[in-house]
């Protein structure tokens, strides 16, 4: 097999796992517009690197964490609300880019950073990914009762002994992490049709926590490897692909929950 | 006379929230064992009190300690059973009623089989049982408050800090959850602080009531939170109590 595509097979199977785990967090925690933060304060972290003279990539990822972060702290800390916190962070952080990009008198076009393309993953960001994956795995398997009980209800899960503030803090710089590279390998629109599609599909077929999780990663990758191949024979660009057909499950699963729904009112 | 160890010592504790005093000069002692009903008016202070005893707020002045620990050192080691006055739970989180349940078993060394076992026995004790495979978000508000009820015994905490534990139940159900908070203290020996408005229906179950309104107005035989002049001072204002007959 053409290398390029065993990358592409691996690269999209890992991600839609990824995007699909942390899919869940952002539903559970509606984190999706802090996610939209995160993703154009790459640029930002982006200007910094090449001000600073640095790998660009590795000062957007950790931008990106910082502004992460910061938008969760202003939520937990300062009482503003999370369109108030997301939008004065965004706003700063989009005005210290440009600002650092003129005084570095870069060139060059980083909004191409912002639209990735999917067929381009390299052995590396595999790699980078499985990685990241294993982690994400771990954290899960270890914390998931957790994580649910944060979800619940933040006051009793800390008097219940569990650290909210790390545990929430860790979540959010894992969240940001992904939402970076991701938006870095496939551009920041796939990044978030990933990232929320899977469990908004899964949510309207799924009663119970663990059947949204499973389905929410089939769906993830249902997504991925079909609108993969829809690109290949249509010859349509594909990330949109991905995304069309992310769309069309969603829109399926809901006219199937409100048919359901009549049933069920029928029958009582 | 038996000796009982304290289970909260709370010392000249002073408590300002953005500047403004909420909590003045509370000196209160509750030992292992007892259950204290803590009432007061709305804006009262009452809610403050349980969350600084969580470690959730913190004092301006004075000392928390709850069995000899800084609030927050007790919390961390599991004593504490905390049910909030509201939950801000999120509809889409998809929990059964015997999840929310589980959640308090989280930190438990013991089986997942055995963990459940725990759990629907707890919630069979609430008149739950049968909602376990219900979705928590699709219960009524009653049925939710017997739920978290039971999330929050669950794991035996030595102490239980209870936030109106009984908003939304009716009157029989009231009755039925003090009556089997009671008979969980002289099991477990538990001790219960629980904040609510039910003077009503709380006095017989209790071993002792505080009033609190900014500063603690009252402190001692349960009965007499239902005398109209401790109404007075509690509520500023007068108070008739009606009953309900069966």
């Amino acid at each position: 097999m053409e290398s390029f595509l065993l990358n592409l097979a691996l690269g999209g199977f890992i991600l839609s796992l990824l995007l699909s785990l942390f899919s869940f967090v952002v539903y559970f925690f509606r984190l999706a517009f802090l996610s939209i933060a995160v993703s154009h304060a790459v640029l930002a972290g982006l200007a910094i690197g090449i001000f600073l003279g640095i790998d660009p990539t590795l000062s957007a990822l950790i931008f990106s964490l910082f502004i992460g972060w910061l938008i969760a702290f202003l939520r937990r800390k300062t009482g503003l609300t999370e369109d108030a916190s997301i939008g004065i962070v965004l706003a700063l952080a989009m005005a210290g880019g440009i600002i650092l990009i003129y005084l570095s008198g870069y060139q060059g076009n980083l909004l191409a950073f912002l639209f990735g393309s999917i067929t381009t993953i390299s052995t590396t960001d595999v790699a980078i990914l499985f990685v990241f994956l294993v982690l994400t795995a771990i954290l899960f398997k270890i914390n998931f009762q957790k994580i649910l009980f944060l979800c619940f209800d933040e006051e009793s899960a800390y008097s219940s002994g569990v650290n909210t503030g790390i545990l929430y803090y860790t979540l959010v710089g894992m969240l940001s992490f992904i939402v970076t590279f991701a938006t870095k390998l496939v551009g920041v629109i796939l990044t978030h049709a990933m990232l929320i599609l899977p469990t908004a599909v899964a949510y309207q077929i799924a009663w119970h926590f663990s059947d949204l999780l499973l389905l929410s990663g089939i769906i993830s990758l249902l997504s991925t490897f079909g609108g993969l191949i829809l690109a290949y024979y249509t010859d349509m660009p594909a990330g949109p692909s991905i995304i069309l057909l992310g769309g069309i499950l969603f829109i399926t699963a809901s006219l199937w929950r409100l048919k359901r729904k009549k049933i069920l009112r029928r029958g009582k | 006379m038996v000796y009982r160890p304290i289970a909260i010592n709370v010392e000249n504790l002073r408590v300002e929230i953005d500047g403004k005093p909420i909590l003045e000069d509370i000196n209160l002692k509750v030992y292992q064992g007892e259950i204290v009903a803590v009432v007061g008016p709305n804006g009262g202070g009452k809610t403050t009190f349980l969350k600084t005893l969580l470690g959730l707020v913190k004092p301006s002045r004075g000392k928390v300690e709850v069995f000899s620990f800084p609030p927050k050192e007790a919390v961390r080691r599991h004593l504490i059973g905390y049910l909030p006055q509201k939950v801000n739970f999120k509809r889409e989180s998809c929990l059964s009623a015997l999840d929310v349940v589980l959640l308090g078993l989280w930190y438990k060394p013991i089986s997942e089989e055995e963990k459940v076992k725990l759990a629907l026995e707890v919630m069979d004790k609430f008149g739950v049982r049968n909602l376990a495979r219900e979705r928590f978000s699709n219960l009524s508000g009653g049925q939710q408050q017997r739920v978290n009820l039971a999330r929050t015994v669950v794991g035996e905490p030595k102490l239980l800090l209870l936030d109106e534990p009984t908003t939304g139940v009716d009157f029989p159900g009231q009755q039925t959850v003090y009556e089997l908070l009671k008979k969980l203290r002289d099991e477990k020996d538990f001790t219960i602080i629980t904040v609510t408005h039910d003077v009503g229906v709380v006095w017989k179950y209790v071993d002792r009531a505080v009033c609190i309104n900014r500063k603690l107005h009252y402190h001692g035989e349960p009965a007499a939170i239902l005398k109209p002049e401790i109404l007075k001072i509690v509520y500023g204002t007068e108070v008739v109590l009606l009953f309900h007959k069966h």
